[in-house]
């Protein structure tokens, strides 16, 4: 969960410090207490959400809808759920390799689906340079074109 | 006026979420920025709810379990 | 209290006296007598206009007698039951025949001033005796000029000043001159380990009620001075230590180890003179005295005593054995602090210990007459309508609405959208505002309630109970939590904290909006046990749940049963443990209905309560058992510390290898002239952090027993604090009367034991002295303590929490000391921590009357917060089945196509399969998506308002 949390991040523009995951028995109170503390304080050096990302909140609200809908999917949430048993069948629990899994399975959809939706927005607002889209986005060129195929494919129908 | 941060957590019902009552009951404290939404585990945690939360405008999200 | 008072099959009777007591263990007649209330309780809905209009002033003995009440009243407002009362002493109508105010103000009409004596002749099975303590006599107080300097105070009225409730509410004046003071003493043992008023016992809960206290004042008053004068620092319970050592850095409390003989006044201010254990004299003035008062028997115990035709002890309290610390007599019980002083978890131990003892005792009558809890219909239509929300924003006394503006927080969820109702309540769990809320819902037709109040945890199952007898479903309810995890965390910022409060309610109402109807679900439960550790915990434990009718699974891993206990030679009580043991064994062995597996062990357990199945390894292979509930009593072993030579010499034993010895006689001790004990060896900072709070007494009875055999051996103890709690006290004053020499040292310098040639002498620092001295020794006897079991797979199967320490956590600490965090599942022994064999007694008898509930009732309710799968929508990929931790999902066929389908009483309501199903068809009770979501949302729509006041702003 947490993994696939963090590549939407990265791919919607979020700093992935701001999401943070731990764990405290029911009597590590001040452990509790400790991780509250540090994350609080974590932020606030980050900043207002967005300012540590140089994005404006326009641009991220955007992306994060795009995110929503793609946790929403179906096709998505079944890639995530069949991700999660491979995972507990192989036993295998540890970060790399949830990472690699994660990259190698979830990542090509995750950045598919937010880089279409804002890739669209943009052209709504009229036609755009390649390497401006590229620039906006963090698109590679070869995402980029199979997103712009998909695009004029739908547009068609 | 110093930024502070919206935080929302998700604590899971066994764990964080005795953790944090059980710091009340010994009276320790610590900064007021964060919003608790209560779950039974972190098992039910869905990425969703995370981009949700920021796209409800947290500035970070925790997780506790 | 609330949760006795709405029992059914409980009746209760105040103002009432057993008179007498007659007939046979088992069919007794009770002889009680009910003095009249002059309130009729049906009638009376407490609304304290009759105290508030009673021209009688009185006493208020429930504040101590720092204030004063009316003869008409309550004592405080959770009462049960919570109906006023009319003081006969002090009420006009009744002694003089005028005034009759109370009867014209009272609406309902219940003042009743023809109520007589009545008489009740009850019969009974068996009576538990718990009038629990009194309090310790005058002369004890007056000694420190109690009632003489009028700012030395006990301990229980400071407590009484720090209640919001109380008579400052909640403000520390002191008497003189209601002045706040500034400079604080706690005057130790007021009353106890003191020969010369006749309290020759230690109180035990003193230590550790006076740190509370103190941290309390300084809650209030974090400028005050507070020190705290201590002959031992006597915190030997379950986490205790660690707590103490905590405040006492948090606070900066001065620890000083002096008895104070006396107090004097000078110039408005208290003068106490005290030597230090470096010999030093010292005087200094304090604002305030507060005396650390013990516990003494109950008044009238002697009658009691004599009525109920029980005995008791030297000391006024009743007298129990060390091998059945619960029964006075056949049919006769007792619990709590009448027994012996004690702190409440022990006291809660021993209640349920007793109800156990009862249990076993009154099993063939059992169910005869029970009362089922019924509760009303639910109102379909009130539920069906339009979400109707009403908040309810507790004040708690104090401890929210001290730091939360509860008013502001009310008034904010008063515009909330969905809420049609919003109050403040001073205690929403307290009998009366239930009573009120049932009214509200009602009058408003609530259909959704959100209470913002102290943590779900804590009071959710009583608002759900609530609920159901307004007719609404249990689910329908949201808490807020702005106790524990707002108001107690930011009392240093009430604005923030009000600013996450309204957070909270907002963020709850929005949940409730979404909250639907749950069904609750019933499961049959198998009437049997399995107890893992066949250690005097286990035993007993075992033997009861048998006597209470219900057969029992006992897995022993060694090869013989009795455990720790087999090692133990002789009790502080003087009792033969090894003959009690044997008696024990015998029992359980022949009991027809304890199937005991000797070098077993427990391999796999699943299921839930009620429905456990469990395979138990035996040495000629495996066997499967089904039991409904299961007691772990696994034990833990004597430390081995790698400190003092331990093991290296063979001159240093620990106390039971000494106790070996001791069984031979006075040919163990040939020889030995010299024997010094060294107490926390190994623990309370070294390798173990806590104290094992049974080895004071075992080293106490070890060196009397030396002194028995051998009277010329000199023994030393080296101690931290002596706790010889309770009656332990004592052993420890023979043991100073017959030359035992003890010794304190600090942790900054322990003691070390040094090998010189084939001899060891002790090495320690006489603080008196100054200097460092040696004992030549012939025997060093370390206590070791008790160290939890490394691994507990056990533990580790059923998902029972561990403390830091590594014993197993039980669900609350005070109030429920047997029971863990999953249920059907208790804890006892030494597995829980350590203790004494009387206290794992009567927490093995407590563990098995708790076990006994579900298996008498013979079902559970299995809560709502399972999962459900909407079939249409499942698509029957089976991840949900895969990823289930509880293996609680199978793969149904419905219609020829792959199905979810959850066994709800396997569900533990985690979630995975919910945030996995890739087609959200699968809710969780309470938890759906639509619900958190919303919550998520409500979450951010602070933001939004805030951004609109800051345009608005900007635009002005």
């Amino acid at each position: 969960m947490a993994e696939t949390v963090r590549r939407i991040l990265e791919t919607v523009g979020i700093r992935t410090e701001r999401f943070y995951i731990d764990w405290a028995s029911a009597a590590e109170g001040p452990r509790f207490v400790k991780l509250v503390t540090d994350f609080t304080e974590r932020i606030k050096n980050l900043g207002p959400l967005g300012e540590a990302e140089g994005t404006s909140w326009e641009v991220l609200k955007f992306r994060l809808e795009a995110a929503r809908k793609l946790c929403k999917n179906m096709q998505f949430r079944a890639q995530y759920g069949n991700l999660a048993r491979e995972i507990k069948k192989l036993g295998d629990y540890s970060p790399e390799n949830i990472s690699q899994l994660v990259e190698k399975k979830l990542l090509p959809r995750i950045r598919k689906q937010v880089l279409e939706a804002e890739i669209k927005e943009l052209l709504s607002q009229g036609p755009q340079a390649l390497e401006a889209l590229q620039e906006q986005t963090g698109a590679t060129e070869e995402e980029l074109k199979t997103i712009l195929e998909t695009l004029k494919k739908k547009e068609s129908k | 006026m110093s930024f502070e941060p919206r935080i929302l957590s998700f604590l899971c019902n066994w764990c964080c979420y005795a953790a944090a009552d059980s710091a009340g009951v010994a009276r320790f404290s610590y900064p007021p920025n964060h919003r608790i939404i209560r779950i039974m585990c972190t098992g039910r945690m869905d990425p969703l709810f995370v981009t949700e939360a920021f796209y409800a405008r947290a500035d970070g999200v925790f997780v506790g379990g | 209290m609330v949760e006795a008072g709405r029992s059914p099959n409980i009746e209760i009777l105040t103002l009432a006296e057993v008179e007498a007591l007659s007939g046979k263990p088992g069919n007794f007649k009770a002889r009680v007598k009910v003095r009249p209330r002059y309130v009729d309780p049906d009638k009376c809905t407490a609304c304290g206009l009759c105290m508030k209009y009673c021209p009688r002033e009185a006493v208020d003995e429930y504040n101590e007698r720092l204030d004063f009440t009316r003869a008409a009243r309550i004592d405080f407002p959770q009462a049960v039951p919570t109906v006023y009362y009319i003081d006969e002493e002090r009420c006009l109508q009744l002694n003089h025949e005028t005034c009759m105010i109370c009867t014209n103000v009272c609406g309902p009409k219940a003042i009743n001033f023809d109520q007589k004596p009545e008489i009740r002749e009850l019969e009974v099975g068996a009576v538990v005796l718990c009038p629990g303590f009194g309090e310790v006599p005058e002369e004890a107080l007056e000694k420190y000029g109690y009632g003489i300097y009028p700012d030395v105070m006990t301990s229980l009225e400071v407590e009484r000043l720090m209640c919001v409730s109380g008579p400052t509410e909640g403000e520390i004046l002191r008497p003189s001159d209601f002045s706040h003071p500034r400079k604080i003493a706690f005057l130790q043992c007021v009353g106890s380990r003191d020969v010369s008023c006749n309290q020759p016992y230690c109180s035990s809960v003193c230590c550790m009620y006076a740190m509370k206290e103190a941290s309390m004042l300084k809650e209030h008053a974090p400028e005050a001075e507070i020190s705290l004068f201590f002959m031992d620092v006597r915190t030997q319970g379950k986490g205790f230590d660690a707590a103490f050592e905590r405040a006492v850095e948090k606070y900066g409390f001065n620890v000083v180890r002096a008895r104070v003989p006396k107090v004097e006044q000078v110039d408005g201010r208290l003068a106490l003179n005290y030597v230090t254990e470096d010999g030093r004299v010292h005087r200094e003035l304090f604002d305030l005295v507060v005396l650390s008062v013990g516990l003494a028997p109950p008044k009238g115990a002697e009658d009691l005593a004599q009525k109920f035709g029980v005995e008791l002890n030297p000391f006024g309290f009743a007298k129990t054995s060390g091998r059945d610390p619960l029964t006075l007599k056949p049919g006769v019980y007792v619990a709590g602090a009448f027994q012996g002083p004690k702190d409440i978890p022990e006291s809660v131990m021993q209640a349920s210990g007793a109800a156990a003892k009862v249990s076993e005792f009154l099993a063939e009558a059992r169910g005869k007459d029970m009362v089922e809890k019924a509760f009303p219909p639910e109102d379909r239509e009130l539920m069906e309508m339009p979400v109707r929300v009403g908040v309810f924003v507790c004040h708690c006394g104090v401890n929210i609405a001290g730091v939360v503006d509860v008013e502001e927080v009310k008034e904010y969820a008063r515009k909330l959208p969905g809420v049609v109702y919003a109050d403040n309540v001073l205690y929403s769990c307290a009998q009366d505002s239930l009573e009120n809320l049932k009214k509200i819902i009602r009058e408003q037709k609530l259909n959704r309630l959100v209470i913002a109040a102290c943590s779900p945890r804590t009071h959710e199952p009583l608002f759900q109970e609530t609920l159901r007898e307004a007719g609404l479903n249990l689910a329908l309810i949201e808490m807020a939590n702005i106790r524990d995890q707002c108001a107690w965390v930011h009392a240093e910022d009430p604005k923030a904290a009000t600013a996450k409060a309204k957070d909270q309610v907002r963020m709850a109402v929005a949940k409730a909006r979404r909250l639907r109807p749950l069904d609750l679900q019933k499961v049959k439960v198998t009437p049997a046990a399995l107890v893992i550790g066949g250690g005097a915990a286990g035993l007993s434990a075992a033997l009861s749940v048998a006597e209470q009718g219900f057969e029992v699974h006992l897995v022993e891993r060694e090869a013989e049963l009795g455990g720790h206990l087999r090692k133990v030679r002789f009790l502080a009580e003087g009792e033969d443990p090894q003959k009690f043991l044997k008696e024990l064994i015998r029992k359980v062995e022949k009991h027809p209905r304890i199937k005991v597996y000797k070098s077993a062990s427990v391999e796999n357990i699943s299921g839930y309560v009620g429905n456990f199945t469990s395979t138990i390894k035996v040495e000629e292979g495996s066997e499967v058992v089904n039991h409904g509930v299961v007691i772990v009593a696994t034990g833990a072993q004597e430390h081995r510390p790698a400190l003092y030579r331990y093991g290296e010499s063979p001159k240093v034993l620990t106390q039971l290898e000494l106790e070996e010895k001791l069984a031979r006689g006075k040919r163990g001790l040939s020889r030995v002239k010299k024997v010094v004990m060294i107490q926390c060896a190994g623990s309370r900072g070294e390798d173990l952090s806590h104290c094992s709070k049974l080895c004071c007494q075992q080293a106490v009875k070890n060196a009397l027993k030396i002194k028995d055999l051998s009277p010329e051996t000199e023994v030393y103890i080296l101690y931290r604090d002596m706790r010889t709690y309770g009656f332990y006290e004592e052993l420890y004053r023979e043991a100073r009367n017959r030359g035992v020499i003890f010794l304190r040292y600090t942790p900054e310098r322990r003691p070390e034991v040094i090998k010189k040639g084939r001899g060891v002498r002790v090495r320690i620092y006489d603080a008196l002295l100054k200097e460092e001295m040696e004992i030549p020794a012939d025997l060093v006897v370390l206590s070791v303590g008790i160290a939890p079991e490394k691994e507990n797979p056990v533990a580790q199967i059923l998902k029972i929490p561990m403390t830091e320490e590594g014993f197993l956590m039980e669900a609350h600490v005070k109030l429920r000391p047997v029971e863990v965090a999953v249920d059907g599942v208790y804890i006892c022994g030494l597995a829980h921590g350590p203790k004494p064999l009387e206290e794992v007694l009567a927490q093995a008898k407590a563990a098995a009357g708790k076990a006994c509930v579900p298996l008498a009732k013979g079902f559970v309710e299995v809560p709502p917060i399972v999962s459900r799968v909407d079939e249409k929508r499942c698509i029957g990929c089976g991840v949900c089945a895969a990823l289930c931790p509880y293996n609680a999902i199978e793969m149904v066929k419905v219609n020829k196509r792959r199905k979810a389908r959850v066994i709800a009483a396997a569900c533990k309501g985690c979630g995975v399969c919910g945030s996995h199903c890739p087609v959200f068809a699968i809710t969780l009770g309470g938890f759906t998506d639509e619900a958190i979501l919303e919550q998520i949302q409500a979450f951010g729509v602070a933001e939004e308002e805030e951004t609109v006041k800051e345009a608005e702003k900007e635009a002005a």
